[in-house]
């Protein structure tokens, strides 16, 4: 045996230390990377999504109304465990359906939930204080074409 | 896959620690569950690609996303070369 055999590690021969050498330097990379992945895989969507600006139930309540395209939907938290499925019943996604269903809501674009949310809220604010103004204040515009637009 | 990937899991366990027991059947299960994972890489693929309009419909980075992180799962292309390769004669039965 020589000296450069007695240097290699268990199980490797002279033959093959090179091989073992690169496979080793492969795995270190891939094992690392999917315990990097495993670690931040969640934090990381929840900061696109848009946490810590949203909590994550209004991410998920969000989330909601993307897919069923309601604005009314909220996310229930928690969920009671034997409830009915979450779409059960809902009759306003635009998904068609189908043996392989196609999902028909937009994509979610980086901290895209929160402009999505703030828009609403406006949304919301300017029907509330277009109803609350007396109506007389004005008589010309409808509140129809008030509302901002949807989208 | 939620049956499957337990089972294949806590018998990969078993078998790791074994391996660095040296013991024999760790090397040998080491084996046949780095097998078990090429099937499931080799049918996970095959979903994502002939699926392929309907799992990446709303994602932002289709391609470019799934390689970047998928392309570790490679591990056990990598880890059956050495498996087949060492020196079997240290491992004892």
């Amino acid at each position: 045996m020589t000296d450069k055999e007695k240097r290699l590690p268990p199980g490797t021969t002279a033959a093959f230390a090179g091989m073992h050498k690169w496979l080793q330097r492969g795995l270190i990379v891939c094992l690392v990377a999917l315990v990097l992945e495993g670690a931040l895989t969640f934090p990381l969507l929840a900061i696109w999504y848009g946490w810590p600006t949203l909590s994550l139930q209004q991410i998920c309540s969000e989330f909601e109304k993307i897919r069923f395209n309601d604005e009314t939907r909220e996310c229930i938290y928690p969920y009671p465990l034997f409830g009915p499925a979450e779409g059960a019943g809902q009759k306003t996604a635009q998904d068609v359906w189908g043996v392989q269903p196609y999902p028909g809501y937009k994509r979610v674009e980086f901290r895209g939930l929160i402009k999505r949310r703030e828009a609403r809220l406006a949304r919301q604010a300017a029907v509330a204080r277009k109803s609350a103004a007396p109506a007389a204040s004005s008589p010309t515009v409808p509140d129809v074409a008030a509302a901002a637009p949807h989208h | 896959m939620v049956a499957l990937l337990p089972l294949m899991f806590s018998m990969r366990i078993a078998a790791a620690i074994a391996f660095l027991q040296m013991k024999r059947w760790g090397h040998q299960w080491l084996v046949v569950t780095c097998w078990f994972g090429i099937i499931a890489w080799a049918g996970y693929v095959t979903n994502m690609t002939i699926f392929a309009d309907v799992r990446y419909a709303g994602v932002v980075f289709p391609v470019v996303g799934w390689w970047l992180y998928d392309i570790f799962y490679i591990t056990p292309f990598l880890a059956i070369p050495y498996l087949h390769t060492v020196n079997r004669e240290i491992f004892s039965d």
